[in-house]
């Protein structure tokens, strides 16, 4: 289905409605579907670099990370765990010293 | 000799993460501790050469706004068929609202809440077969 298909069926029932508009209000149905079921996964690659620790998530279309993978000597990605509390775990982290990059 | 981290991955990487970035960790193992670069601790972070697509995450994702009418909404956007009704009523509902018709924009939106709760509609997992005893 297009959004003329979707712009057309509600132009049935409510007369012409102001293009623009009506973007604006199916954005936001998929905005508020998205959040509500979370069904929608997708799959991006980064560098991994020597002393970085973050690395940025695109907000406009991350929701939340479930499976993070590392490639690899036999280029081969592996699952890796999820630390369940980093606070505890990474007393007196690198992250502000002068050999790391933030 | 030093232990090359990326041979097993799993044993001694790990993730986690804030609203908006991803930490990748370590661990720490008794060849890695100097004075200079990493400090005695479980995990720290990841010191070696640089891999290219090195790090491949999988994450929940918002549908890809439209922006012209021929837009597709499952190609393009990501949203399933079996949604698109949901769609519709949410648009509907969001229509009435704004004309201040509240009563007609409940029921679109109740519908709305039902199909988007309702969804996936067929779950796998064991399935009954009705099978005659002969």
């Amino acid at each position: 289905m297009t959004v003329k298909d979707v712009v057309g069926q509600v132009e049935h029932l409510f007369g012409r409605q102001p293009e623009q508009y009506m973007y604006r209000l199916i954005n936001d149905g998929l905005l508020d579907i998205s959040g509500k079921a979370q069904y929608y996964s997708e799959i991006a690659k980064t560098d991994l670099v020597s002393y970085q620790r973050w690395y940025d998530l695109d907000d406009d279309s991350v929701l939340d990370i479930f499976r993070v993978e590392i490639l690899d000597t036999n280029d081969r990605y592996t699952v890796i765990p999820k630390l369940a509390d980093p606070h505890k775990l990474l007393k007196g982290d690198t992250d502000e010293s002068e050999g790391s990059k933030q | 000799m030093a232990t090359i981290k990326r041979n097993f991955p799993n044993d001694y990487f790990a993730w986690f993460n804030d609203d908006n970035r991803v930490a990748i960790v370590s661990k720490v193992l008794s060849s890695d501790i100097d004075a200079s670069n990493t400090t005695n601790d479980v995990y720290d972070t990841y010191i070696g050469s640089d891999v290219t697509s090195g790090i491949r995450m999988h994450y929940h994702a918002k549908y890809t706004p439209v922006s012209s009418l021929t837009h597709n909404l499952t190609t393009n956007s990501g949203l399933n068929s079996g949604l698109h009704p949901a769609l519709i009523d949410y648009v509907k509902s969001r229509l009435l609202e704004d004309a201040g018709d509240l009563q007609r924009a409940s029921y679109f939106k109740g519908k709305y809440e039902k199909s988007v709760k309702q969804w996936p509609h067929r779950k796998s997992g064991v399935r009954n077969l009705a099978v005659p005893r002969l």
